[in-house]
């Protein structure tokens, strides 16, 4: 089975905040979404299409103190906060 | 005793906490215009500069996309006099954009209506605002040429029927004060608009010439102030302003309550903070000159394409000019050194100081709540 995969909307822009992180906008929907610096990262990352486990990864690499369960869930309520308005399915796309 | 002195900022430094590129652009896209309105704030600007071509606004709006400029709000002259406006709309939401759109209506017609139906034009339209002046042609085309009542009403009914955001513009100015209530009437029973939006003809541009018959005197401003916050009950708050005889009324009462409750100040206030939309948005007129503010056009900071937008947004001291306003305070002002309501205001417009006095650090007596109380040397607002 080939597993979901996942990337930023392309019609969401996003700007960075410095160290506050970033904050993305969806002209379709007239909403915006703050961001901080670890969710920056995740949003850097779906530029192209990424798995769950492929975020989860990417976390728990780049934070040690994180483990592989709480990354998977970070990872997860990542994807359930941005969906579908900022993040889609990589074939999907609006 | 003279009052302190405020020291000079670095104006080529940005205030903390300012983003990284404006939020909302507005844009000029032409000095052209079917019209030629008696209190038009923006004439002397179409007398003397060209517009500028269709890709050199496109290359602008990639480099507003690129700093995530979220909104930008199209106005002119007349925006619908420009045979590719809607090639530059597109341009426009290619670039992760939405926008709104400032008319006199005349130029609407079905076959424009139409064109918002093309792609995403109407996703990411914000509105369409349309001038209208009185409740019959005898009274709007008092400011406007003769016609402009009928062709603008039926522009706006046109954007109406065809289910696209409009909203109207009312400028008060001396010939409709007494109307109000028609146009009030116009606008939301018979329109079926969900509202309209209310300024005052400021003494600028065509009004400089024609301002005995435009620019409200106090007495009128006061009585428009009064029509327009009987007329907001009436209709549950269905009229705005952000400026001019309404937005002054409730500013007043604002203070009236703040201090029946004996509070000292009003948030935000005490400073020439004003509307601070230089804080997230600036303007660009139609020949590129990029400004604070639409109303500010002698302050220049850079022309797109020739300056990057990043630089003049953060770095330009003409617009950090008018955000360093808010460091000064009104009690050092002279004119409001002795004032015990400072701690309530936020000294008014900058654009219209500039037209008038043609300095920014100074307060606008209009918006004196000292005045308008009768305990200040001068008419009451």
């Amino acid at each position: 089975m080939i597993a979901k995969t996942w990337r930023a909307n392309a019609v969401v822009s996003c700007v960075d905040e410095g160290e506050d992180g970033a904050m993305l906008y969806n002209p379709d929907k007239d909403d915006t979404v703050l961001l901080n610096p670890t969710g920056r990262a995740v949003w850097t990352l779906l530029a192209a299409p990424r798995t769950l486990d492929e975020i989860a990864a990417h976390l728990a690499g780049n934070w040690p103190d994180v483990t592989a369960e709480q990354a998977r869930k970070d990872a997860e309520q990542f994807l359930d906060a941005l969906a579908p308005d900022f993040v889609v399915p990589a074939a999907d796309e609006s | 005793m003279n009052p302190e002195p405020v020291p000079v900022p670095d104006l080529t430094v940005p205030p903390a906490g300012l983003p990284r590129g404006p939020r909302t652009v507005d844009l000029s896209l032409t000095g052209r215009c079917n019209l030629k309105c008696r209190y038009c704030f923006y004439a002397d600007e179409m007398a003397g500069r060209n517009d500028l071509p269709t890709e050199r606004w496109l290359a602008f709006f990639e480099e507003m996309g690129g700093l995530a400029v979220q909104r930008v709000t199209i106005s002119g002259g007349e925006a619908f006099i420009r045979p590719d406006l809607f090639e530059l709309i597109d341009g426009i939401i290619a670039n992760k954009m939405r926008y709104a759109i400032l008319s006199n209506g005349t130029l609407i017609t079905p076959a424009v209506v139409e064109a918002f139906g093309v792609g995403k034009r109407r996703l990411r339209l914000d509105y369409v605002q349309v001038s209208i002046d009185g409740s019959r042609a005898e009274i709007h085309d008092q400011s406007r040429p003769p016609r402009s009542f009928d062709r603008a009403l039926t522009g706006l009914r046109l954007l109406k029927e065809a289910g696209l955001p409009v909203v109207a513009r009312v400028t008060l100015n001396r010939a409709n004060v007494e109307d109000l209530p028609n146009i009030a009437r116009l606008l939301i029973e018979d329109v079926g608009l969900a509202g309209f939006g209310t300024n005052d003809a400021e003494q600028m541009g065509s009004a400089r010439c024609n301002g005995e018959s435009m620019v409200l005197t106090s007495a009128e401003r006061q009585r428009a102030g009064e029509l327009l916050t009987g007329l907001n009950d009436k209709y549950g708050g269905r009229i705005s302003a952000s400026a001019g005889p309404l937005a002054i009324a409730r500013h007043f009462a604002e203070i009236d309550e703040a201090l029946a409750r004996g509070d000292k100040g009003l948030p935000g206030a005490g400073t020439l903070s004003s509307c601070g939309g230089v804080f997230s948005k600036m303007a660009v007129l139609h020949d590129g000159s990029m400004v604070p503010c639409s109303m500010l056009p002698t302050l220049t900071m850079g022309v797109i394409g020739l300056h990057p937008l990043a630089a003049a947004w953060r770095s330009s001291p003409a617009i950090n000019a008018v955000r360093y306003r808010r460091e000064i305070p009104l009690a050092s002002l002279p004119e409001c050194r002795d004032c015990p309501y400072t701690g309530f205001c936020r000294g008014g417009c900058p654009a219209s100081m500039m037209a008038r006095y043609g300095r920014l650090n100074v307060r606008d007596p209009l918006v004196c709540y000292r005045r308008y109380k009768g305990e200040e040397p001068g008419d009451a607002v």
